[in-house]
């Protein structure tokens, strides 16, 4: 099942991008695409081979402002897949309502997703307001605003950083013990 | 850093235009997209560019600019525009800035190379 998503939907996806970007489809047609892409994934959802659960939960979302969502859904169904309890918020999660819900569900991980660079400073309050109120919560960031600018994950000061889907479950079970 | 970040954010829309008026004196403009839609789109890819410059800024980060400037090169060009109009957009961007920070420098270095041809 993780092909579909990591072989398929994914380049699917950045195949819609590059088509927009080379004004070979519209806006009009790329939403259209991606809506392809949500429909698939909302089908596959229950059928996907799940793990036993492991008890862990993580709040997966995208931060304030970033509309971007499909990789960070398909960041949820693996994970799920994987046996974790995941809350996924989807796009534009304002901070303060973030911060809530880390404090209500007090989750084992806090996983943020970023696409655009233009959201880095959303990124940053986030960080910074749900250590204010989970100092030891691990938290793992991920996205493609992380290619333009190299090694900030480590200034950053995430207890990791996903690269894909797939790295994001192996950081995750290192991190939580399972 | 953040005082110039801020100054520039706050200028922001008055930087975007005068780094590209002076391009629209170029008989490409019209001939290419029409006055109006060159203009509307001109002004708008400025103010992005203005934009990604002050993330590069906060974030201290060259790269935010250069992995812009390569995304946006295949978006511009596939839309009508060449690498040289990308590179006269900086270029005024960089002017207006030298010209707001009281430096020397013409707001448009490039008037007097004459007009671009389409595909140049």
């Amino acid at each position: 099942m993780q092909d579909i998503h990591l072989k398929i939907i994914q380049p699917a996806q950045h195949e819609i991008g590059r088509l927009w970007q080379e004004n070979r489809i519209s806006v009009a047609q790329e939403h259209l695409a991606t809506a392809v892409s949500q429909l698939a994934l909302s089908h596959l959802y229950r059928h996907l081979p799940r793990d036993p659960s492991n008890g862990k939960v993580i709040l997966l979302a995208c931060v304030e402002g970033e509309l971007h969502e499909v990789g960070a859904r398909m960041a949820s169904d693996i994970l799920e897949m994987a046996g974790f309890d995941v809350r996924f918020l989807g796009a534009n999660v304002p901070t303060s309502h973030l911060v809530r819900m880390v404090r209500e569900q007090t989750p084992d991980l806090l996983a943020l997703s970023v696409t655009m660079t233009y959201h880095l400073p959303a990124l940053r309050a986030a960080l910074e307001q749900t250590r204010a109120a989970a100092p030891r919560l691990p938290i793992a960031v991920g996205g493609l605003a992380f290619t333009w600018i190299p090694g900030l994950e480590k200034e950053l000061n995430v207890t990791f950083h996903g690269r894909d889907a797939r790295e994001l479950v192996a950081s995750a079970c290192r991190t939580l013990g399972v | 850093m953040q005082t110039l970040t801020r100054e520039i954010e706050a200028r922001a829309p008055q930087l975007a235009l005068a780094s590209v008026e002076w391009m629209y004196q170029d008989p490409f403009w019209e001939a290419r997209y029409g006055l109006e839609r060159a203009r509307r789109f001109g002004n708008e890819d400025a103010l992005f560019h203005v934009r990604y410059l002050l993330q590069a800024l906060a974030e201290e980060r060259p790269s935010v600019m250069e992995g812009y400037a390569t995304w946006l090169r295949t978006l511009l060009v596939s839309r009508g525009m060449c690498t040289r109009h990308l590179d006269q957009n900086f270029a005024g961007l960089q002017s207006a800035l030298a010209a707001r920070a009281g430096e020397a420098g013409p707001v448009h270095p490039h008037l007097g190379r004459g007009p671009l041809r389409a595909g140049e």
